[in-house]
């Protein structure tokens, strides 16, 4: 169940290149919106929004933005926005609730065990879906899905529709999607390639075939055709400039 | 084999300056453990398949392996000794145009220690600077 808390928020006039100020004295810029409100620009301390989101729930808090007149608004978070090198917050949007309403959210699946078909087989474990959407009041939304995976062997699958959704809690994702699978290992690529020409050696050699080198009558083919002998060829490429200039 | 187009609209493409980080392609979407870009770059189709072969090669039958990269892009060149004039050279290959921060190999099913090694084995393959990312 969700834990809430506050965050303190104030309003913002910088916009486009003055966030670079607000960022360098360690706040983050961000935006609140919902059903009848008039979006706000706002700005929120870095350090503290760190706190909110390390929780177990990440993401899915539901947050009392106490924004700087007055208003208490109970928002979660939309989106995040990162700089992919340094991780640093850029932006983030928040979405004004209302705790009497069904909302859709995106709830984490933590794994747990290892498979057997891992342990003995030597599968691939392929966790496909991380992330589930469901759709509840902003007071259910659950902090993550366990599924248990010790059982599974090689091309074994979990599915969304094996979890038990909560009460109160409906999946969006469909029931057919695989969340986690054990795939069988892989092969080696180097060694299907050296067992290929093995396996042509060995095997008749067709009549209409092209000749290879494995074939003793092709390599005199062309020697008996050829009046040159083999180092004549290499003489051919000189004689045709000559013959271009005439 | 890593892929690239069978045929294209247009032989030749002229080249855009490329500036700014990746804004998609940026996170982890399928394995555990990923290459991403710390610049920007090119890579080549043979680049990216010597890459691929480094890792595969390393993590023998285990892991899963996923190219996030595609590269679309030709690229000309010119002959040898050939003197300037005549025009532009002719398509050679394919590169893809990379920004810092795109996830350019992704892999599922091994442990911590060997996908830093297999990561670091194909980073040597790479015209760029990498560095290994975690979902952890």
């Amino acid at each position: 169940m969700q834990k809430k808390v506050e965050l303190q928020a104030s309003e913002r006039a910088e916009i486009g290149k003055g966030l670079a100020k607000v960022r360098s004295q360690g706040f983050i810029p961000a935006v609140v919106y919902g059903k009848g409100l008039k979006p706000l620009s706002l700005s929120v301390s870095g350090k503290e929004f760190h706190k909110v989101i390390s929780g177990a729930a990440g993401s899915n808090v539901i947050i009392t933005l106490k924004v700087s007149g007055g208003q208490n608004l109970p928002v979660l978070t939309h989106e995040i926005q990162r700089n992919p090198i340094t991780d640093e917050l850029l932006h983030i949007d928040f979405h004004q609730i209302n705790m009497d309403e069904l909302i859709r959210a995106k709830v984490h699946v933590i794994l747990k065990g290892e498979p057997v078909g891992v342990k003995e087989d030597a599968g691939i474990l392929v966790h496909s879906l991380r992330e589930l959407e469901v759709k509840c009041l902003p007071g259910d939304i659950p902090d993550h899905f366990e599924v248990d995976i010790k059982g599974l062997r090689i091309n074994d699958a979990v599915h969304v529709s094996d979890i038990k959704p909560p009460k109160g809690v409906e999946f969006l994702t469909p029931g057919q999607d695989v969340i986690v699978t054990v795939a069988p290992p892989a092969k080696e690529e180097e060694v299907a390639a050296v067992a290929a020409p093995e396996a042509v050696a060995g095997a008749p050699v067709p009549e209409g075939g092209v000749p290879g080198a494995t074939v003793p009558g092709a390599a005199a083919a062309p020697a008996k055709g050829g009046e040159a002998p083999p180092s004549g060829a290499k003489g051919a490429p000189e004689k045709a400039p000559k013959e271009a200039k005439k | 084999m890593v892929l690239q187009p069978r045929k294209t609209k247009f032989r030749k493409r002229q080249r855009r300056r490329t500036r700014g980080v990746a804004s998609r392609g940026n996170v982890l979407q399928f394995g555990e453990f990923g290459l991403q870009a710390l610049a920007l770059g090119a890579i080549k189709v043979n680049q990216i398949e010597s890459a691929r072969k480094a890792l595969t090669h390393f993590l023998k039958r285990g892991g899963k392996v996923w190219v996030r990269i595609l590269a679309d892009r030709p690229y000309t060149s010119r002959p040898a000794e050939t003197r300037m004039g005549g025009g532009k050279g002719d398509p050679v290959g394919f590169h893809a145009a990379v920004k810092p921060g795109h996830i350019l190999f992704e892999i599922a099913g091994v442990s911590r220690k060997d996908a830093m090694e297999g990561l670091g084995l194909a980073a040597f393959k790479l015209p760029i600077p990498t560095r290994v990312v975690s979902s952890r």
